[in-house]
Formats: C-alpha cells, structure tokens, sequence
C-alpha cells in the first residue's frame, strides 16, 4: 500500500478515536423548550393547554471532519477541516425573539451520525415549533 | 499494482456508515425541557433560584442502520417516556431540565465496505430532575406537593422571566 492510503486510513483512525460528538441543549435559555407531551408542572393527567403556533423553529449541532488529498510527484498531501456546533441557545433567543410567554416545542430530535473512510458527520437535528401557551400568535 | 490500494480506497470511500433516531417522550408524565426553565401550573416560568436539583436523569442507546444507512435496524426511534418517568419518580421530581442528547458515531463505521455492512450511532440522553421550593412565605402545605407535581403547585406564586 502507498504512502497515501496509510496516511487516510490512519488519519480517518485517529478522528474514530477522538470521540467526536455534537451536543444539544439550550442551557441559559429563559423560554422553556419542551419535549414531549407535559408543558407545565401540575397535575400529569390534565389534557394539554390550549397553545397557539407562532413559527417554526429548526437548528441543529453538528459536527464534521472531511479530508481531500492530492498526489503530486513530490508525494501527498491531506487536508483536514472541521465545523464546530452551532450556538443553539443563540438560535432559540432569536426564534422566541426574547419573548418570555413563548415555548419552543420540540416536534422531532434526531441524533445522527454518517461517514466511511474519507471523514464523517455527527449532528443532532431539531425540528420545532414557537409556540404561545394559552394564547393567540 | 499500484492502482490496488487506490481502488481499494475509492471503494471504501463509496461506503457510507451510520444511522439516525428520533427520540420522543410521548407518555411522559413530567415536563422535559432541554433548557433551565419550565412553566408552573398557572402558566409562569419558575425562577431557576426555586429549581432545587434532587438526581440526575440519564440514558443511553445506540442506533443501528445498514445499507448507506437506508435500512434501521434498531433504535429508529427511542421513547424515553419509561425511563425517564421511573428516574423522576424515584427521584421524587417534578421535572427534568437542561435536558441534553449528545451523538456519536460508533468508531467501527470506517470499516464499512461500499456501504453494506451495519454502521450505527451511539447516543447519550441526560438531565437534571428537579423539584421546586416554595417560595419565602408560601403556605406550608405548597411545599408538600406530592411527586410529579399536583394541583397544589398550580397556585404557587412564581416569577416570570
């Protein structure tokens, strides 16, 4: 095996070994962001309130190592690069616009990886509404 | 030869691993919020200084999919409801906040050959359970609340963010 190869393979091994992750959560955010069906503290079998949808909210943390190479006479070289996860309480701020009567409601949370040898892509997806309890949009 | 390991490569490369879940929480019983905050029973945000930490809430799984990760094999959906309600109850909570789900790609999907082979996603689901203290001055009976929060914490006083 050329020099080239080795060095993917050992590259795409050391990032196996690095543990990367994507991390999600909206600590410091005031609005609460809710999942599933309970929206406020009481009593767990009362129905759900009355809420009205003011827009929808999607973000996501993320992840990502790729890598290219060339081969020149003089050998090869690799290039790696990498995104760092998004700032999902920055994303939430803006979507509730500051506003303390609104909750985001998390419609799907979807932790996900994908990758082979040439690099991978780790995220948490979240897909959401902006909701107002108990009141008009 | 030296095409060989190039080819060897590229089809390696071709390969895709991984998979993907969605976590729900359909028959929770306790409101789960992935930031600090979470509403009363009238409505109101409860001052985090009221958010007494009483056990931690934590979960983990992994996700399998083959073929490009087209075909789910387990964990295509997770319900955390079980889980997270027997943690809270035994944790005497009423919620569970700063809820976080963290993904990592399991180090053997590298290996898999033009995409056949399973690849998977190992996640960790985590928060804290907490409980709420009565306010200065609240009627001792609020503070008495029972577990999983009851009609009495609707008439605690509480401060709007």
């Amino acid at each position: 095996m050329t020099r080239g190869p080795l060095t993917i393979l050992a590259v795409a091994l050391a990032a196996a070994c690095g543990t990367p992750m994507a991390t999600a959560n909206f600590r410091g955010v005031h609005n609460p962001v809710l999942l599933g069906p309970r929206e406020r503290l009481g009593d767990a079998k009362a129905p759900p309130a009355a809420s009205a949808k003011v827009r929808d909210f999607s973000v996501e943390a993320f992840e990502a190592f790729t890598q290219t190479s060339s081969y020149a006479p003089g050998g090869s070289s690799t290039t790696l690069s990498a995104s760092t996860a998004a700032r999902l309480p920055a994303a939430a701020l803006r979507a509730t616009g500051g506003d303390p009567a609104l909750d985001i409601r998390i419609t799907d949370l979807n932790p996900k990886s994908k990758g082979n040898i040439a690099g991978y892509r780790v995220a948490v997806e979240i897909e959401a509404d902006v909701v107002r309890p108990g009141g008009k949009p | 030869m030296r095409t060989a390991p190039l080819v060897a490569v590229v089809l390696a490369a071709a390969g895709c691993a991984g998979a993907s879940s969605h976590v729900r929480a359909d028959a929770s019983r306790y409101p789960v919020s992935m930031s600090g905050s979470v509403r009363d029973g009238s409505g109101r945000v409860v001052a985090s200084s009221r958010l007494e930490r009483v056990g931690g809430y934590a979960e983990a799984y992994t996700a399998w999919a083959m073929i490009w990760t087209i075909v789910p094999l387990a964990n295509r959906t997770h319900d955390v409801s079980e889980a997270l309600n027997a943690q809270v109850q035994a944790a005497r909570g009423e919620a569970v906040v700063n809820f976080t789900a963290v993904a990592r790609p399991c180090a053997s999907n590298i290996f898999t050959i033009v995409g056949v082979l399973p690849g998977c996603t190992d996640v960790e689901l985590s928060g804290d359970i907490v409980r709420v203290r009565p306010e200065a001055g609240a009627a001792p009976s609020a503070s008495a609340a029972p577990s999983g929060g009851g009609p009495a914490l609707a008439s605690l006083p509480s401060e709007e963010r």
